[in-house]
């Protein structure tokens, strides 16, 4: 995955040379409207160079589409702003809202566009892959925090250690064993590390499965004794974010059969989409939880389920 | 956050929320359990 980062300075030059072609189309009479916040940070922006005549904001809260001030519409020309197209997707129901609000023509400036978009904006000023995550200095950056330890990945050296969890089947997995996996089967493999001990261990495997990228959680435990520590909470993190930040779209494991337990797993978001019996072990559940900043929950498990 | 996002929660929240089951009960795949199975050859 690749990582773009805008300074002021790289928005400001191309913001003023859109604005040039901006006039040259004619469109420097129509009113602004800002989609979202990214589109406010471009409106703000472009006013140093554009005295534009008037701005409309609209708001967009659950794929809902929301115009302050809808009556500066009708009968007028609008240029809308934004500063990424990555589908274009809810380009397509603000052009829908505009039009019922009697919008006489719409045209559509953004900063960048990501290949393949399926609409392709009026005027745009850069072109990304698909694969890249783009950070504006007005976005959230992914910054991540664990406080517990050490966290790292398993070294030759701990094979030489003891990790015990309590659970016998879990047990008869060394961390020789864990090891091997990491550097011949394209495991990934980490711990936290505290005070000298092994505290908390993850194992767990990139997996394309029709179309969609996953991460199958393989193994988690933390060791006797350190429970209440948020050990395994700290790995659970890791994973979570490896999710959103290489942009896989879910992630599934097998829980132990417990009622209880099931439930909490339904509570917190996961969705379990199979059972598998074992005459040693009893029943094993499939859980998953999509990433739903990138997916729609039901289409990723309707592809998925038949696979895992 | 109720309490990136999960289950409408940051992922801090949600990694903690996930992680007081695991210490209810770990996760292993059954994959991962019959290779251990075999090897206990």
């Amino acid at each position: 995955m690749r990582e773009i980062f805008f300074d002021e300075n790289s928005i400001d030059n191309g913001l003023r040379q859109a604005y040039k072609k901006i006039v040259k189309e004619g469109f420097d009479s129509y009113i602004v409207l800002a989609i979202g916040n990214g589109g406010e940070h471009i409106a703000k922006r472009l006013e140093k160079h554009w005295n534009y005549k008037d701005k409309v904001s609209c708001v967009l809260k659950n794929g809902d589409v929301q115009i302050l001030d809808d009556s500066k519409i009708k009968g007028n020309k609008i240029f809308l702003c934004d500063d990424t197209t990555i589908t274009g997707k809810t380009f397509l129901n603000i052009f829908k809202k505009l039009s019922e609000l009697g919008a006489d023509d719409i045209k559509l400036l953004s900063l960048l566009m990501r290949r393949n978009s399926f609409i392709v904006p009026n005027i745009f000023i850069f072109e990304i892959e698909a694969d890249t995550k783009v950070y504006f200095p007005w976005s959230d950056y992914p910054i991540r925090t664990y406080s517990k330890g050490i966290v790292r990945k398993i070294s030759c050296e701990d094979c030489k250690k003891d990790f015990k969890c309590g659970d016998s089947n879990i047990d008869k997995n060394s961390l020789s064993d864990f090891f091997k996996n990491q550097e011949h089967s394209l495991a990934k493999v980490y711990l936290v590390e505290d005070k000298g001990e092994i505290c908390s261990i993850v194992q767990f495997y990139e997996k394309p499965l029709d179309g969609y990228k996953g991460l199958f959680l393989d193994i988690i435990a933390t060791a006797e004794g350190k429970n209440g520590n948020n050990y395994a909470s700290t790995l659970l993190k890791l994973i979570s974010y490896y999710m959103f930040y290489h942009e896989f779209s879910f992630i599934y494991g097998y829980a132990f059969d417990n009622e209880g337990l099931i439930g909490m797993y339904k509570k917190r978001g996961f969705e379990v989409i199979g059972s598998i019996q074992d005459p040693h072990y009893g029943t094993l559940h499939k859980i998953v939880i999509v990433n739903g900043t990138k997916d729609i929950k039901e289409n990723v498990i309707a592809t998925i389920r038949p696979h895992i | 956050c109720k309490s990136p996002q999960l289950n409408d929660m940051c992922i801090e929240c949600f990694a903690d929320s996930w992680g007081e089951l695991v210490e209810i009960s770990p996760m292993i795949s059954p994959q991962t359990l019959y290779k251990i199975e075999n090897k206990k050859a």
